[in-house]
């Protein structure tokens, strides 16, 4: 915590290897809510960089109470939505587009690797379906735990919006989910 | 508690933000409605999976990327500057130039001998400088022990100063002579 505090001191006087430190230590949690946002691999790495390269130019309007990595994600979930915005883009295919490792690591079956992809696959298809400002609420609640007052602050909208926009997005994954079962 | 409330209720129960007593009353809900039932279910399953949903990492080392970008905005950014003070630079230069010659072209309509006496004047002092920077470089070569040339030139340049200033006295009188004539 304490060598995070120094890392932010340091970049904002513009010291880049310290803000490298920075970009390694929560490149993971950003690229994680780029990639659920944009379901790209390649989109959501280019996300990342522009936030990672967005919060060093905003380095000075960071406020030390806040928990630094809602704010890198704050900076990312508005990207996103105004990168799909542009784009009209709703969905990118998944095809060849997960992320590199993100089913390397302790070693899987091949059945297990088979299993998990198709949950991820299925988990972004669902995400896919929702409305932007229901997915980022959906993902900040379940990858990142962060609780409805956090998810305010990192989106920028009420407690009361937040619980609402959960609800909804809720009620329509639940309503994809009886579908899915419905085909078989 | 009709079916829509008790909906609402689900979805903070599944992030355990539901007071106990409204949890209560939803789950008695739950035995009697088969559709909230079924509801929850869906509810349910669909947060697990999303619960269970890895973290997906970088393909790549971003921290060497945005580093590279830094970088390159830097440069880019430094660039840019300097093309801008150059322009300041050749702007001011042309203005100068230009009201410079305008003052010179309008000095010379009003008062021609001025003009005579200035060009006599900056001839001199252009004879006196080459001859002063001769002399010292003369001096400069001339001595090959650093320390010596150091001494010297600490010397040099109250002497320079001295030579200047009694060419601008010698120049000064010289010009009143040519008025007064």
């Amino acid at each position: 915590m304490k060598r995070e505090r120094d890392w932010i001191l340091q970049s904002q006087q513009g010291d880049q290897r310290a803000f490298g430190h920075l970009v390694r230590a929560y490149q993971r949690p950003v690229y994680n809510l780029a990639y659920h946002m944009l379901g790209d691999a390649a989109a959501a790495e280019e996300a990342a960089q522009e936030a990672f390269l967005r919060a060093y130019e905003h380095l000075r309007s960071y406020q030390p109470g806040r928990k630094f990595v809602n704010w890198l994600l704050s900076i990312t979930s508005h990207y996103c939505i105004d990168q799909l915005r542009k784009r009209s883009l709703t969905w990118l295919s998944l095809e060849g587009s997960l992320p590199p490792d993100a089913l390397r690591s302790g070693q899987p079956t091949p059945e297990q690797v088979v299993d998990r992809r198709e949950r991820e696959e299925l988990v972004q298809e669902m995400l896919a379906r929702l409305p932007l400002d229901h997915r980022v609420a959906v993902v900040l609640r379940y990858w990142y735990d962060l609780s409805y007052q956090e998810i305010g602050e990192t989106v920028g909208i009420s407690e009361g919006a937040v619980k609402s926009r959960l609800f909804r997005a809720r009620e329509r994954l639940a309503q994809m989910w009886r579908e899915m079962e419905a085909e078989g | 508690m009709n079916c829509q409330e008790a909906k609402w209720r689900m979805s903070l129960a599944l992030d355990r933000m539901l007071p106990a007593d409204e949890e209560r009353e939803l789950q008695a809900h739950l035995t009697r409605c088969l559709t909230c039932q079924a509801e929850w279910e869906a509810l349910q399953s669909v947060s697990h999976l999303l619960a269970q949903a890895p973290l997906a990492s970088p393909g790549v080392d971003l921290a060497l990327r945005v580093e590279e970008r830094l970088f390159r905005q830097r440069e880019s950014r430094r660039w840019a500057l300097g093309l801008v003070a150059s322009w300041l630079w050749l702007g001011l230069a042309l203005s100068g130039f230009t009201g410079g010659s305008a003052l010179l072209g309008w000095i010379m309509l009003q008062q021609p001998m001025v003009v005579s006496v200035g060009v006599q004047v900056v001839a001199r002092l252009l004879l006196v400088g080459q001859a002063v920077l001769r002399a010292l470089w003369l001096l400069a070569t001339s001595l090959p022990s650093s320390w010596l040339t150091a001494g010297i030139n600490g010397c040099l340049v109250p002497a320079l100063m001295l030579v200047c200033l009694w060419a601008w006295l010698a120049l000064g009188r010289q010009q009143q002579k040519m008025l007064v004539r």
